[in-house]
């Protein structure tokens, strides 16, 4: 081949290899930025019974709205309870200024409820989420994000 | 003017000829003497060249040459890659929600946060296509969210539409320790199937809003009623 063929090809090649890469970065941001792999030897609590839990915090200056969810396998759980705690900061502590509890027959629970807030203040949600299966159960926790209002 | 590198070296070979050919033929020059040593290196010189083991000094071109054509190489690139992959480059402009996703043993944590506005209307889906014999049995429609049971005689399908604004940031984790975790796609968003104990747990961010679900449908099944769901009124 052709020298200066060779060269343009290898050229082509190697600026395909690194725009190849910016796409792939480009998709992430969309789907997700980090992903974190937390060590194994992190004691946390088994989802065993519990498959799925959401915590949602719709916040503006004035009022707080908690979407939150538990929800256990379906046709295997037979009882379900949320527990969601609103919680406004103080100096490096969380105190409840609201908690609502839930406990269903079934494979679900959840709490959609508002509550008025104060602007200039910290929130974020508390979700424990427990899940039966005959006379065991099992206990998840989930937090949102903190929200300034 | 610019020369091309092949027209220098065409007139950088003819100048050489014409300059060895204004040379004396070497029978001519009899009654010249050289020293030995003079002589020996010459002879090393002509059986090289005549060896082809000398080879002609590269000249480098410039940081302009080289420049230039890495840029135009890269436009190429780019052009390739917009032509075999548009969804690609349209992905690095859809930056809706971001999302951080946290895997440890037991389960997958998702956080998702939006600088959509909050003042968005919330639009709920509706089914376009169902299993044979599924019908609706429980719908909660809320401000920002969704809950819709489907039934059948032996099957369910569960779904939660959730909108995701600036106000409004979601905490979802989901059980996928010992579980069977497989990524579908959506155009180009995916949609994270979990399958464990015999029914799947789904998870699908589409634009601003979360949905997951449960589901012991297939997840061929899952998928067609995903991809049928209607987003607009």
């Amino acid at each position: 081949m052709d020298k200066k063929f060779q060269k343009a090809v290898a050229t082509v090649c190697m600026g395909a290899a690194v725009l190849t890469l910016t796409p792939a970065v480009s998709m992430a941001e969309t789907a997700s930025l980090s992903v974190n792999h937390q060590q194994e030897n992190v004691i946390v609590p088994y989802m065993l019974y519990i498959d799925d839990i959401v915590c949602g915090l719709d916040i503006n200056e004035t009022n707080a709205t908690v979407d939150c969810s538990v929800w256990g396998q379906e046709g295997v759980a037979t009882k379900t309870k949320i527990i969601v705690e609103l919680q406004l900061k103080s100096g490096s502590s969380w105190l409840p200024v609201k908690i609502w509890t839930v406990t269903e027959n079934g494979s679900e629970a959840e709490v959609y409820d508002s509550y008025s807030v104060k602007s200039g203040n910290t929130y974020r949600v508390k979700t424990t989420g427990t899940v039966w299966v005959g006379s065991q159960s099992e206990t998840q926790y989930a937090y949102s994000a903190e929200k300034t209002v | 003017m610019k020369f091309t590198e092949e027209q220098l070296r065409l007139a950088a070979k003819r100048v050489d000829e014409r300059l060895l050919a204004g040379l004396p033929d070497e029978t001519e020059c009899t009654n010249y003497e050289f020293s030995d040593s003079f002589e020996q290196k010459m002879n090393t010189l002509i059986e090289q060249v005549k060896n082809n083991q000398i080879s002609p000094v590269k000249v480098a071109m410039g940081w302009q040459y080289y420049t230039r054509n890495g840029l135009v190489a890269i436009l190429l690139c780019f052009m390739l890659t917009c032509i075999t992959m548009p969804e690609a480059v349209l992905a690095g402009y859809q930056k809706l929600v971001e999302v951080i996703e946290t895997v440890v043993t037991e389960y997958t944590e998702y956080r998702y946060h939006s600088k959509e506005a909050a003042g968005a209307e919330f639009v709920p889906v509706t089914f376009g296509w169902l299993p044979e014999g599924m019908e609706e049995a429980e719908t909660r429609l809320r401000e920002t969210s969704l809950y819709v049971s489907c039934k059948s005689q032996n099957n369910y399908f569960k779904l939660t539409q959730r909108m995701i604004t600036e106000n409004k940031d979601i905490t979802y984790i989901v059980d996928t320790e010992d579980a069977e975790v497989e990524t579908r796609y959506i155009g180009t968003e995916s949609v994270e199937l979990i399958f464990e104990d015999g029914a799947y747990n789904f998870v699908w961010l589409h634009e601003t809003f979360h949905l997951k679900g449960q589901s012991n449908l297939s997840s061929d099944e899952i998928m067609e009623i995903l991809k049928n769901l209607k987003f607009t009124e």
